[in-house]
């Protein structure tokens, strides 16, 4: 007989059906007589049972007989699997690479010793402060210690690591990012996982945070600050022309942005235009199917799905229509050559193309689907409406590359660059023109200044000659008669050294003042046929008559106040004057009496002036006006040397039709500009400040009008 | 160059919400231990994942991935039990001595009560079993699991643990002894513990 001990070991070995039929038999004999024994065979036997039951049922998925998975261990499991997944997607990037001959970043197999070292970049990095935070990504400006450089680190955000897709969506953008090798494009320095979270990051370099759209909003407001320049747009047209590069290079490699707008284009302090955000991007479908890259991005987790479309709630305002019905077949090149336009359309007019769109009559806002089904459904923004003093020509441009049908818009971004580019050419040729013309006529103003200050000397000069008292003494005062014949001859001498001196002076005359009369006493003038000749007119044909306006304002002055206007103003209203005179003159008092006795006028021909600076210099000006205040054309010189100053009126009829804005313009603060068409310069010379003034105004070749005079008064 | 794309039927993305539970549930069974049972689940999924190539979409996803835990769990059992052979070849683990005397036979109060009368739920027999598989040395109580609850042959325990049938016996034997008289004795306070409080 067993003892208890052989029992046990025989009941033990029963369980586990290690026991022969006649050991079983002896077995059961055995337990018969000992009660403990038999406790131990029918513990063990309902231990055995119950937990092969268990087993089953657990197998079976039955789950209140063991505790399920611990919300942290659930947050780590799925970290695991977030990580291999990425692993996985990294490990196809060399072949896919290799294939296509393309440069992608060092992202090496999983469990390779350079996967190692990945995990253990992490620590390479030093976090320095956040940059920004999207849906997707969370940015962070970091420190890279071994290279000693700062970097942009970019990590997929709490929120996002929660949908798997948004793993994969995150490293197709670096996957992308890295594979288009482009100075238009950032540059990535590193692809891995953090060692601790687990979850995947990129360094690139660190472009600053200034987007293209800080510098749009930068030139609108300046614009209605009207404090812009040409080269504000200039800058940014170049900028634009830096984004349609990079996106045409990313066509070239198959890849469309899908989501191109002014935010996801950084400009760094050197005027580097980098595209960011290859986020939504995919692959078109002749690279598709040669797997370039990992993952699928199309199918995006549903929830995710709902994350993005919180992201893009901005991007439909320049969503192209093919994407705002949702056709992804119809998605392609053109699509971003639509994005194109839309960030060219903000540059221009400082909204976004569907901005209005967004809104309804009440200026509210209305939903993202209504939006989307506006934008479907309704004509292309048009970028003249929102601005009409755009330049028509890049307006069209824009227009075209937001034309609703895809084969109706420029095919391609390198096409769209290339009209920019055109435009841009084009234009700066013109505006290298225009400053030239702007040049003449400032040089032309200085001119007429210098000539009207020199006018103003001599004719004071000219008042305070010894034979001006002389003529007075004997006038006034009852000297010899005789002494005012010489009075008269020695001044007459000096008036026609004058006149030879000064080539531009056409006559000057010494009148006396009585009552409302006046009364030349001497005068010389340069003679109309020949120039050269200056002659004293006889005393027989020295003119008296009513004093005018102008010569009632030259007697209120005082001693050396010089008065100078336009001789029309100032002649009596009987004489037939020259419209391209001006005149210059001085009151001459009695220095015995010290009384008003007359005047000094000195008149001068504009239009000699005009004609000898401009004659050989209306080089980038295709005609110069020289106009009076009331609108009237008093010197026209053109290209061609023709030079007229007797074109009273007969200008007017081809006003140019810039005129409504010139006119304020050059009353306010004496010069126009022509930023827009580069056609008309004009500028402001003031006779009588306030008053009277000369409006110089030049025309471009192909000025479609002539100008018209400042309204100064 | 591996497919990166999913197997077809099966999700990853989905896996922890999906088989996360029921994984945990079964490895925590017969690993008593979170941790480990944690360990080895994330082993299965990433193992799952390495070779989702191979899934041939015969079986559910669930039977796929049970077919990798269990592996898995063996490949645990084997590992922690490299560091612990020691403590299981200890005399001290013997229950024998405790059981019985020097003569062989059962010691006054080897066993406190007899078994239930009746059907005795087995979900109430777990629950003390696996407390009291928690006081045996790992290398017993591994046995015993992958001999009861895995229905592993003898030989298949041996040759995956790389054990002797005699040391295979020595190692469930004594777990048997030591559950008995755990359970038996777990019981019977329980019982009495409830017959107090009514």
């Amino acid at each position: 007989m067993p003892n208890d001990r052989e029992t046990a070991e025989l009941i033990s070995r029963s369980l586990s059906g290690m026991l022969s039929p006649d050991k079983e038999r002896a077995l059961q004999q055995s337990i018969s007589d000992s009660r403990r024994s038999a406790q131990y065979r029918d513990w063990s036997r309902l231990i055995q049972d119950s937990l092969s039951d268990v087993a089953r049922r657990i197998a079976d998925g039955e789950d209140g007989l063991a505790p399920g998975l611990p919300e942290d261990a659930r947050q780590r499991l799925k970290d695991s699997v977030r990580q291999e997944l990425l692993k996985q997607s990294g490990q196809s990037i060399p072949d896919a690479a290799d294939r296509l001959d393309a440069g992608v970043p060092d992202v090496p197999p999983p469990g390779s010793p350079e996967s190692a070292e990945l995990r253990q970049m992490t620590s390479r990095f030093s976090i320095l402060r956040q940059l920004g935070a999207g849906p997707l990504g969370v940015v962070w400006l970091a420190r890279d210690e071994k290279l000693k450089r700062t970097v942009a680190l970019k990590e997929l955000s709490s929120e996002a690591a929660e949908f798997p897709r948004a793993w994969q969506r995150f490293c197709r953008e670096a996957e992308i990012t890295g594979y288009l090798e482009h100075p238009n494009v950032v540059p990535l320095y590193q692809f891995g996982t953090d060692s601790e979270s687990g979850q995947p990051f990129y360094a690139m370099r660190f472009v600053g945070k200034r987007t293209l759209a800080e510098a749009i909003q930068d030139y609108h407001e300046r614009r209605h600050a009207g404090e812009d320049t040409t080269m504000d747009l200039h800058k940014l047209l170049t900028a634009f022309l830096g984004v349609c590069q990079a996106v045409a290079y990313a066509h070239s490699r198959g890849v469309i942005h899908r989501d191109l707008k002014p935010e996801n284009v950084a400009l760094d302090s050197f005027g580097q235009v980098i595209v960011l955000d290859w986020g939504l991007a995919r692959l078109t479908e002749e690279f598709e199917t040669g797997h370039l890259l990992s993952g699928d991005i199309s199918a995006a987790d549903s929830r995710f799905e709902q994350t993005i479309a919180g992201e893009v709630i901005g991007t439909p305002l320049y969503m192209a229509p093919e994407q705002a019905v949702g056709d992804q077949d119809r998605i392609d090149e053109r699509t971003d050559v639509y994005g194109l336009g839309a960030v060219l359309f903000t540059m221009l007019t400082g909204q976004a193309p569907h901005a209005d769109r967004s809104r309804d009559d009440r200026e509210q806002s209305v939903s993202v689907e209504d939006l989307l089904q506006r934008i479907a459904s309704q004509p292309s923004p048009d970028p003249l409406a929102a601005r009409p003093d755009l330049p028509v020509g890049l307006a069209m441009i824009c227009q075209r590359a937001l034309k609703f049908h895809q084969h109706s818009r420029y095919q391609s971004a390198a096409e769209l660059a290339d009209a920019v580019e055109r435009w841009m050419a084009g234009r700066t040729q013109r505006r290298q023109l225009y400053g030239s013309m702007q040049s003449e006529g400032r040089e032309l103003r200085t001119n007429l200044m210098n000539f009207l200050r020199s006018l103003e000397r001599n004719t004071r000069f000219m008042a305070s000659l010894p034979p001006i008292q002389g003529i007075i003494d004997c006038l006034v005062h009852g000297d010899d008669r005789d002494d005012l014949s010489t009075w008269r001859s020695r001044l007459a001498v000096i008036y026609r050294g004058l006149l030879r001196t000064n080539t531009d002076f056409a006559a000057v005359t010494y009148c006396q003042v009585d009552g409302d009369q006046y009364r030349q006493v001497v005068r010389l003038e340069r003679q109309r046929r020949d120039a050269s000749s200056v002659r004293a007119v006889p005393a027989s044909r020295l003119e008296s008559g009513p004093l005018s306006s102008c010569h009632r304002q030259i007697m209120d002055g005082h001693p050396d106040d010089v008065l100078t206007s336009l001789l029309t103003r100032c002649a009596s209203e009987s004489r037939e004057t020259d419209t391209g005179l001006v005149v210059s003159a001085v009151p001459v008092f009695d220095e015995k009496s010290e009384d008003p006795f007359g005047f000094v006028m000195i008149e001068a021909s504009l239009t000699h002036v005009v004609d000898a600076f401009l004659r050989h210099r209306l080089q980038h000006a295709g005609q110069a006006f020289i106009l009076n205040n009331n609108c009237e054309v008093l010197i026209r010189v053109g290209r061609d040397g023709s030079c007229c100053s007797d074109l009273q009126g007969q200008a007017m009829g081809c006003l140019c039709s810039q005129w409504p804005q010139v006119l304020p313009v050059l009353r306010e603060r004496g010069e126009y500009v022509d930023d827009r068409t580069h056609t008309v310069y004009a500028t402001r010379v003031d006779l009588i400040p306030g008053r009277t003034s000369l409006a110089i105004v030049l025309l471009a070749d192909d000025g479609s009008a002539a100008a018209s005079a400042s309204e100064t008064q | 160059m591996s497919d990166p794309q999913p197997a077809p039927g099966l999700n990853p993305d989905n896996w922890v919400d999906e088989y996360g539970d029921y994984l945990f549930r079964y490895a925590v069974s017969r690993l008593r231990d979170d941790n480990a049972a944690e360990e080895v689940v994330q082993e299965t999924f990433l193992a799952g994942i390495r070779f989702q190539h191979r899934y041939t979409g015969d079986g559910t996803e669930r039977a796929w991935l049970l077919g990798i835990l269990k592996r898995k769990l063996i490949d645990h059992i084997r590992r922690r039990a490299r560091y612990d052979r020691d403590g299981v070849s200890d005399g001290s683990h013997d229950p024998s001595e405790k059981l019985f005397d020097q003569k062989g036979n059962w010691k006054n109060g080897a066993f406190m009560s007899a078994t239930p009368d009746g059907q005795v739920a087995s979900r109430e027999i777990w629950e003390v079993v696996k407390d009291c598989l928690k006081r045996l040395p790992q290398g017993q109580a591994d046995v015993f699991v992958l001999s009861v609850m895995e229905e592993m042959t003898s030989e298949e325990i041996c040759q995956e643990l790389q054990i002797t049938p005699s040391n295979l016996w020595v190692r469930l034997h004594r777990a048997r002894l030591a559950l008995a008289q755990c359970v038996g004795a777990r019981w019977f306070h329980d019982q009495k513990v409830a017959s107090h409080a009514e």
